[in-house]
């Protein structure tokens, strides 16, 4: 699989599903038993089948678009890395592999907004050739100071009304991860940038360098 | 380690110039049964041939006494290490060579049965033929599977000599008393202040007509044949017995023999042994006129007691009511019991069993507008109306409307409110014996009429006798639920409409006082402590019993017993003696003071482990433990199995997408190579590998042997621990080594919970998976089987036989 290392939110690495491979190979030398045998055609029906409730070889994701605020949570949760999250040209891409995925609803659980569903099963197709679906696409917020991502406008909102909820201030959230430290540092010791010289702005890269 | 040692020692052993370890065959034949089908020769030609054994011995009775010491004599003589013994079905015979060798010091792990007799010379006495082929396949699969089978492990554990009850109603009283009686230290929590429960707030209860306080008592060291009330009888004064009021569980966690309970202790301000009863404290209270209900013709301060025999003897101030500054109470107290800045405590408890009686409550039939309880004054529950019964209740005794507390002369009661409807589908099971037993006591008390509106009347047993003194004494019964209830605004009086079924008509009863016999309920504490302990609940709420039929004293959790109305509506003899029951099962546990068991568990391969949960959800005795986490959701390490609690069913392996984790003796390693064995090597066609759990499956095809009734050979089976450990590589992997059908067999009701139901679910989603792929989805089927039903499996057996040979 071709991944973008550096966009991925989340790196999962490539874990040994031993018992899913024998599967996979079981499935494809029955098959080609049969090929010979009965002439079924080579190719791997797109069929979903559907599993029980409570049986775990693999499935697909349904993200109602409605409720995900791409928060990223349930590709943080995903075991095997079956659900990516890629952040790119300011825009956030959730999709889900399912090649990898072994449908152990973790992202059903981990999700607060209740839009991710799992339904247990296989497709044979995708299981072997590997195909990743797009399920969501969500705008990015920049970071006031750097203009790298903060994160997806809707999350951010969420946790805005959270924190006005609990009355604490949230200006900083217009800032990444990164800014929000220095910004918080400089704050804390006044004196921080005459002794070095320099603002934050200049550490975070982007901002002016006027102030020098 | 373990491997390192036995090197060592065959090294030692080949040092000092001994015999190498040896392999063994015991072949019976059974006085004659199994030679008659079975060649032996053919048997002996090929087990010599296979190369796999120094040693094969044959035998006319090796179940006999002289077989077991022949077997042992051999073993021993020889230095065999690892043998099989080819004889009958080892569900039977399995005990008896077990005791005999390990009498000669030879354990279960060395050797393991070979079913020749009821597995394959009996049904197949047709076909000899086969059958020996069959028989040969099947010891060599069961040799792969000794081969590389674990060494016996045994692990002992210390256990907690303590014991804790949650609940203080009749059950759990009982209980906590037989555990105390029997000097266990023993801690009884309860929510309330006082001890009683649901009955005690009952005047008089079924079927002594008397209170319900001496529904247990404690005779240490005397044998008076002599009842004595939990008040007469002191039962706080017992050594052995904590209690622990204003108490609720918030955690229970740890495995049978040493549990975890953590409970939050709210502040009852008196401390119950300096509390000598004086009632000063009650005398000064500036706080009056406290009606608990808002009828209740008696009233209370602040500082009261709950009744005259309360136990724990000691007064309750209620903080709720009393002024923030007064400290009267405090002041007067002559003994210092009091202490008003008493807060909230948490306390850990360990025990080594749990016994939970948490109860019922009455459901408020609010939601059932058209009876108007909540809406109308003089609707009542037949619940506040036993209480009304209660000399010690809310109106002393005294049965009255709420509206302006005049005598009732018009009392009519209503059966089934909110059970056996959409409410809740079940028979709340006392309430008719509570009607019955009330109208009685109203007809002899106040002199009322009262009118029963019925379904159904179900007073079974000797409560019959309870609704033909009802009858007796001029009770109303009418056949009919009422549909609805009126109210008159100005006299409050009641106009019941009902249809009685036996004119067929609709009625108008005129009615002071109504009362509904409401369901019972679980209490919300039953919900609570699922969520804390992982305990399991049945579909109405209730605690699930471990099995219904003879395990109904027993949660799904291993050493965490119940007892009462927790499981479902009891009455109170019921109650009581579940409560002892629950004690003498927790106390056989304590009392054994070690756990021992023979390890055969599942591992997790920590490297391979991808922390997914799919096993800590599927585990049915919830052994696979993470850390202080139940829901699999955030494990972040591997999570660990607990040795104690696995039962060895290998469901999880069946669904672990990286074979990190494996039951004992079925690894991987060990299961493939026995379905290749078994499956190679034999001419049989077509050939059905059929997978058997161990338990009722496994004797259900054993016993259609032992009664030689004939199935096709073409059935080669293998045995798992549970139908639920058979994954779709398993039946893949019987299609690939030459399978042509795949049979699934599972017990009725699975013995380690939701096994059955994957295994059914497994094989439909197969079935569809195998003619995605071009396989004939006929090819894989599954039967589930009681001992007795192997009609079921003979059928199955038949038919699939049949329709593979058209195939």
């Amino acid at each position: 699989m071709d991944y973008k290392f550096d966009l991925r939110v989340h790196r999962v690495e490539k874990k040994n599903l031993g018992n899913r491979e024998e599967l996979a190979r079981l499935l494809s030398s029955l098959k080609s038993k049969t090929m010979k045998s009965k002439k079924v055609d080579s190719t791997w029906p797109e069929k979903f089948i559907k599993a029980g409730e409570n049986l775990y070889f693999g499935g697909k994701v349904e993200i109602d678009t409605d409720k995900c605020i791409a928060c990223g949570a349930c590709a943080e949760i995903c075991p095997t890395g079956a659900l990516e999250v890629v952040d790119r040209d300011g825009k956030r891409f959730i999709s889900h592999n399912l090649q990898i995925c072994v449908g152990c609803r973790k992202c059903e659980a981990s999700c607060d907004d209740k839009a991710i569903k799992a339904v247990p099963g296989l497709e044979l197709k995708a299981f072997f050739e590997g195909r990743s679906e797009p399920k969501k696409e969500a705008d990015l917020i920049a970071c006031k100071q750097c203009g790298r991502p903060v994160g997806p406008a809707q999350a951010i909102e969420k946790i805005k009304k959270t924190l006005e909820k609990e009355s604490h201030l949230h200006s900083e959230l217009d800032f990444c991860q990164k800014c929000r430290k220095w910004r918080a540092a400089y704050e804390a010791v006044p004196r921080l940038s005459m002794l070095l010289g320099r603002t934050h702005s200049d550490i975070t890269g982007n901002g002016s360098s006027d102030s020098k | 380690m373990k491997s390192v040692k036995r090197q060592e020692k065959q090294e030692t052993e080949n040092k000092t110039g001994a015999a190498l370890p040896q392999n063994a065959v015991f072949l019976c034949s059974c006085a004659g049964e199994i030679d008659k089908v079975i060649n032996p020769e053919r048997v002996l030609k090929a087990l010599e041939s296979s190369g796999k054994f120094s040693n094969i011995c044959r035998h006319d009775s090796l179940c006999q006494p002289n077989g077991i010491r022949a077997i042992a004599d051999s073993v021993k003589g020889n230095n065999t290490e690892k043998f099989l013994i080819a004889a009958c079905s080892p569900q039977s015979i399995g005990k008896i060579f077990k005791e005999g060798l390990e009498r000669a010091g030879i354990d279960t792990s060395r050797y393991s049965i070979v079913n020749i007799r009821e597995g394959c010379a009996w049904p197949h006495a047709n076909e000899p033929e086969l059958a020996t082929e069959k028989s040969i396949s099947m010891i060599k699969t069961a040799w792969v599977g000794l081969k590389s089978s674990a060494e016996k492990d045994t692990e002992v554990r210390g256990i907690n000599e303590s014991a804790i009850v949650i609940g203080g109603g009749p059950a759990g009283i009982s209980a906590a008393f037989e555990l105390a009686e029997s000097g266990v230290k023993t801690t009884i929590i309860e929510k309330k202040h006082v001890l009683g429960g649901f009955a005690n707030k009952l005047g008089i209860v079924a079927p002594t007509n008397d209170c319900a306080l001496c529904t247990a008592f404690l005779d240490t060291g005397n044998l008076e044949v002599c009842r004595k009330c939990i008040y007469r009888s002191r039962i706080d004064a017992q050594t052995n017995l904590k209690i622990v009021t204003k108490g609720k569980v918030t955690g229970i966690s740890g495995e049978p023999g040493n549990f975890t309970v953590k409970v939050a202790k709210e502040p009852r301000y008196v401390d119950v042994d300096k509390c000598i009863l004086c009632g000063k404290c009650e005398e000064v209270c500036p706080v009056t006129g406290i009606k608990s209900k808002p009828y209740s013709t008696v009233t209370r301060k602040a500082a009261f007691l709950p009744y005259p025999q309360a136990i724990p003897r000691a007064y309750v101030i209620d903080r709720e009511a009393c002024k923030e500054e007064c400290t009267e109470c405090e002041k007067i107290c002559p003994t210092k019991a009091i202490n008003l800045n008493e807060q909230k405590t948490e306390q850990t408890l360990n025990a080594g069993a749990v016994v939970i009686a948490t109860g019922i409550k009455e459901y408020k039939p609010n939601e059932i507008t058209e009876l108007g309880y909540g809406r109308y004054a003089n609707v009542i529950t037949q619940h506040q109306l036993g209480n009304m019964l209660n000399p010690e209740g809310h109106t002393a005794g005294e049965v009255i409307r709420p509206s302006d507390s005049r005598k009732p002369k018009n009392i009519v009661m209503m059966q089934c409110v909110g059970s056996r409807d959409k409410y809740h589908p079940y028979c709340s099971e006392v309430c008719c014996l509570f009607a019955t037993k009330h109208a009685i006591l109203l007809r002899e008390r106040t002199g009322a009429e009262v009118t029963i509106c019925y379904i159904d009347i179900r007073t079974p047993g000797f409560f019959e006798k309870y609704y033909v003194e009802a009858r007796d004494k001029w009770v109303n019964f009418i056949k009919g639920r009422p549909s609805s209830i009126e109210e008159d605004p100005d006299t409050k009086n009641l106009y019941v409409t009902v249809e009685d079924m036996a004119i067929n008509s609709d009625v108008v009863l005129n009615a002071d006082l109504m009362v509904l016999s409401s369901a019972l309920i679980p209490s919300e504490d039953t919900e609570e402590l699922s969520k804390v302990s992982g305990i399991e609940l049945n579909e109405y709420g209730f605690i699930k019993e471990y099995y219904g039929k003879n395990r109904a004293n027993e949660t799904s959790l291993k050493g965490i017993y119940v007892a009462g109305s927790a499981t479902g509506p009891k009455n109170i003899p019921l109650s009581v003696s579940q409560g002892s029951a629950a004690a003498a099962k927790a106390i056989s546990q304590i009392k054994r003071l070690k756990a021992k068991k023979e390890i055969l568990c599942a591992s997790i391969d920590e490297e391979l482990c991808i922390k997914c949960g799919i096993c800590v959800k599927i585990c049915p005795v919830k052994a696979i433990e993470t850390e202080e986490s139940l829901t699999a959701l955030d494990i972040l390490e591997t999570p660990e199995v607990n040795r104690i609690k696995c039962l060895n069913c290998g469901q999880c392996s069946a669904y672990c997408p990286t074979g990190a984790i494996w039951a004992g003796n079925y690894s991987g390693e060990n299961f493939f190579p026995q379905i290749e064995e078994l499956l190679s090597g034999n001419s049989i066609k077509p050939k059905i590998l059929t997978f058997l759990c161990l338990e009722c499956a496994y004797a259900a095809v054993d016993l259609a042997g032992l009664k030689k009734i004939s199935y096709p050979a073409n059935i080669i089976p293998l045995g798992v621990p549970c139908a639920g450990k058979v994954s779709l590589v398993d039946i893949l992997k019987a299609f690939e080594c030459g399978a042509e059908g795949v049979l699934l067999g599972g017990c009725v009701t699975c013995h380690f919970k939701n096994g059955k139901d994957f295994m059914v679910s497994q094989a439909v989603f197969g079935k569809e998976l195998l003619a995605s792929i071009g396989i004939e989805p006929e090819r894989l089927d599954y039967f589930t089987a009681a001992i007795s039903d192997h009609a079921k499996f003979l059928d199955i057996a038949r038919g699939m036989t049949q329709k593979l040979k058209k195939l």
